[in-house]
């Protein structure tokens, strides 16, 4: 055992697959900074040319590719608001007011760190619990994952700021909004008003564009022409940068709590980063000394989210490699490498392509710490697209963005359904609904339903009267309370 | 109008939502289609009567004053996302985003030599980007096809 984890690890280090490991890396990076491409269509746009290869070099470069794509998103949701990856929605909340106050490089350089460090840690988790948590995946039925996407939808009251009815009524319309298209549990068509383009139900870039993208242009765009992102024109040093390393350092029990839930999530098949990033965030601020002053520019706000992504690919490699169930759609394209590779992905990953497996893991680690190195030393010039006039990012952006909906599906309905988007993110925004609620409910609401009718057709209208709804219904409820507990103890200590 | 009364009207908007959505949902022809949407519109309706119902309570406030980016004229900033949209139907994803960065950076106020560098830009790096390293064909646009059929 301890032999093929050497060995496996020692493979990381060879030079070929050190090659495709960096451009994996770099080319998940580049994609993850432009919104709507993202390291999912890199995945899938480079399975045909990799089952040719070595599977030793071609699993590596998918997972490098995989591994980086998150962190090449969040430079653009911190410098424009703008979520290059959909898991990197949350980031912009209180990444893009740090740009808005100067500290764009701050913020970089901690969604860099705490990437880094998700990242990292998450691999020594998987690689140490796999035998613990696989058993455990196992066990988890359709009657769980209904609670475990409650204890995500139960995050929908936290996230608001302000009134707690206007988070819920926004949840509820994502929920609704989610449950446009053919119904998986009646074969139904609903909400679609006959137009074949909604059958499929919204796509998830066109409408995190338009909701959390265009409405941060429209208000540069309403500074003028010579407007600006930041409103401080003070000169971004690599000191900043470090600012934000020392935040993570801060932070630290923050950033590692993250990336429990982020590993968590992603060895969890068909919740998804989205979701996880949301709980992230939640648990952040519900565990903040000033919740009000997320979505106003907290760094903790930046951490949270970006330890959780990048920890969630390591555990979503784990259960693709492990069980043969992909976590996420990157795992789904990672499972077909492998097929296509003809290797049989299962439990003889674990025994007669053991070093392939830990050389997957090692190379997600690689991946991570090459994103970090490749970003941390130019944070500070990317920082001054910041101070770039409006009238020259506003139309370029606004063209990426089009873009961006247009090759999801190579549809022109998803222009259309970004302009409806965006139209509607500037409706919740002028009347102060949450968004991020909205997205919330959005993005579970449609697995909600499916797993609540397996579980009621399985086990009738009694399935949550089983020992595993119970426990995560328990978890979740001491997730949520004990933060505001422990809060009214300091208080009452203080006092 | 003052906050109340912003949010008394917000209110109703998503109460006709809400009716709008009961209506569509009983035209639906299985139960299991029905119960979801049913389940989460009358929380969202209860949600909203609650909300009016608060507001109906509470003291008139002070006038409110949009947060910056969030006045009612952001909508008309829509337009060019709209008139981007249909550009890029009619003449495709290359002449669209180019007629659209020059045009919005020169009526921006823009120098000549900005608006050439980035209107030129934005078709080199989709054709970089969609044609050359993805291979992803892009919308030709209407106009294109005309020419071409004729």
């Amino acid at each position: 055992m301890l032999e093929n984890l050497l060995s496996g690890l020692g493979l990381c280090l060879t030079p070929s697959v050190l090659f495709w490991t960096t451009f994996g890396a770099v080319l998940g990076l580049v994609l993850g900074i432009i919104p709507g491409l993202g390291s999912l269509i890199g995945m899938a746009l480079c399975l045909p040319f990799v089952f040719k290869m070595d599977p030793m070099e071609a699993m590596p470069f998918l997972a490098a590719l995989s591994a980086t794509g998150f962190t090449g998103g969040s430079i653009t949701a911190v410098l424009l608001g703008v979520p290059g990856e959909a898991a990197n929605i949350v980031t912009t909340f209180d990444g893009y007011p740090m740009t808005q106050k100067g500290q764009g490089a701050r913020a970089i350089g901690a969604a860099l760190t705490s990437s880094l460090v998700g990242g990292v840690l998450a691999v020594f988790m998987a690689m140490g619990m796999m035998f613990i948590i696989m058993p455990l995946v196992m066990l988890v039925t359709s009657k769980e994952m209904v609670f475990i996407i409650l204890a995500g939808l139960s995050f929908i009251c936290l996230l608001g700021k302000g009134e707690k009815i206007k988070s819920l009524i926004s949840g509820c319309l994502g929920i609704l909004l989610s449950c446009v298209g053919l119904v998986s549990v009646s074969g139904e068509i609903r909400f679609t008003f006959d137009n074949p383009f909604l059958f499929d139900g919204f796509s998830i870039i066109p409408v995190t564009l338009g909701l959390f993208a265009v409405p941060p242009l429209i208000a540069l765009a309403m500074k003028g022409g010579s407007g600006t992102i930041s409103n401080s024109k003070a000169k971004v040093s690599i000191r900043d940068t470090f600012e934000g390393v020392k935040d993570v350092l801060r932070y630290k029990w923050l950033c590692l709590k993250c990336s429990v839930i982020g590993y968590f999530f992603g060895v969890m098949p068909g919740v998804g980063a989205q979701a996880a990033v949301f709980v992230a965030y939640g648990h952040a601020k519900s565990s903040a000394a000033n919740p009000d002053d997320f979505g106003t520019g907290d760094v903790q706000g930046v951490i949270a989210p970006e330890s959780c992504n990048n920890a969630k690919e390591s555990g979503s490699w784990l259960t693709t490699l492990a069980l043969g169930i992909p976590g996420s759609a990157t795992g789904a394209v990672g499972l077909g490498a492998l097929v296509l590779l003809g290797i049989m992905p299962g439990p003889s990953m674990f025994t007669d392509h053991l070093d392939l497996t830990i050389c997957v893991f090692g190379t997600l680690a690689t991946a991570n710490v090459i994103g970090f190195i490749c970003c941390l030393p130019v944070v500070s010039y990317l920082a001054r697209i910041s101070l770039i006039p409006g009238r020259i990012l506003v139309p370029l952006v606004l063209v990426i963005i089009v873009l961006g909906a247009y090759a999801t599906r190579g549809l022109m309905a998803d222009v259309y359904i970004l302009l409806f988007f965006s139209c509607l993110g500037l409706l919740l925004n002028r009347f102060n609904f949450n968004t991020g609620s909205m997205l919330l409910g959005f993005i579970l609401g449609d697995l909600f339903e499916t797993y609540l009718f397996i579980s009621l057709q399985a086990n009738g209208w009694t399935f949550f009267m089983n020992p595993g709804p119970i426990v995560i219904l328990i978890c979740t409820m001491i997730f949520l309370v004990a933060p505001f507990v422990s809060k009214k103890l300091r208080q009452k200590r203080t006092a | 109008m003052d906050k109340r009364t912003v949010n008394i009207i917000s209110y109703a908007v998503i109460l006709l939502v809400s009716g709008w959505i009961f209506y569509l949902t009983s035209q639906l022809q299985l139960m299991n289609s029905r119960i979801l949407p049913q389940v989460v519109n009358t929380f969202m309706a209860a949600l909203a009567v609650l909300g009016i119902i608060r507001e109906l309570c509470r003291k008139k406030t002070e006038q409110t004053k949009p947060a910056p980016g969030r006045s009612n004229t952001m909508f008309l900033w829509l337009l060019p996302l709209v008139g981007l949209a249909i550009g890029c139907r009619l003449l495709g994803f290359y002449l669209a985003p180019f007629l659209f960065v020059a045009l919005y950076v020169r009526l921006n106020g823009g120098s000549l030599k900005e608006t050439l560098l980035c209107s030129l830009c934005a078709p080199a790096f989709i054709y970089l980007l969609f044609n050359v390293l993805l291979k992803l064909d892009l919308e030709q646009g209407l106009l294109w096809n005309l020419i071409q059929g004729a």
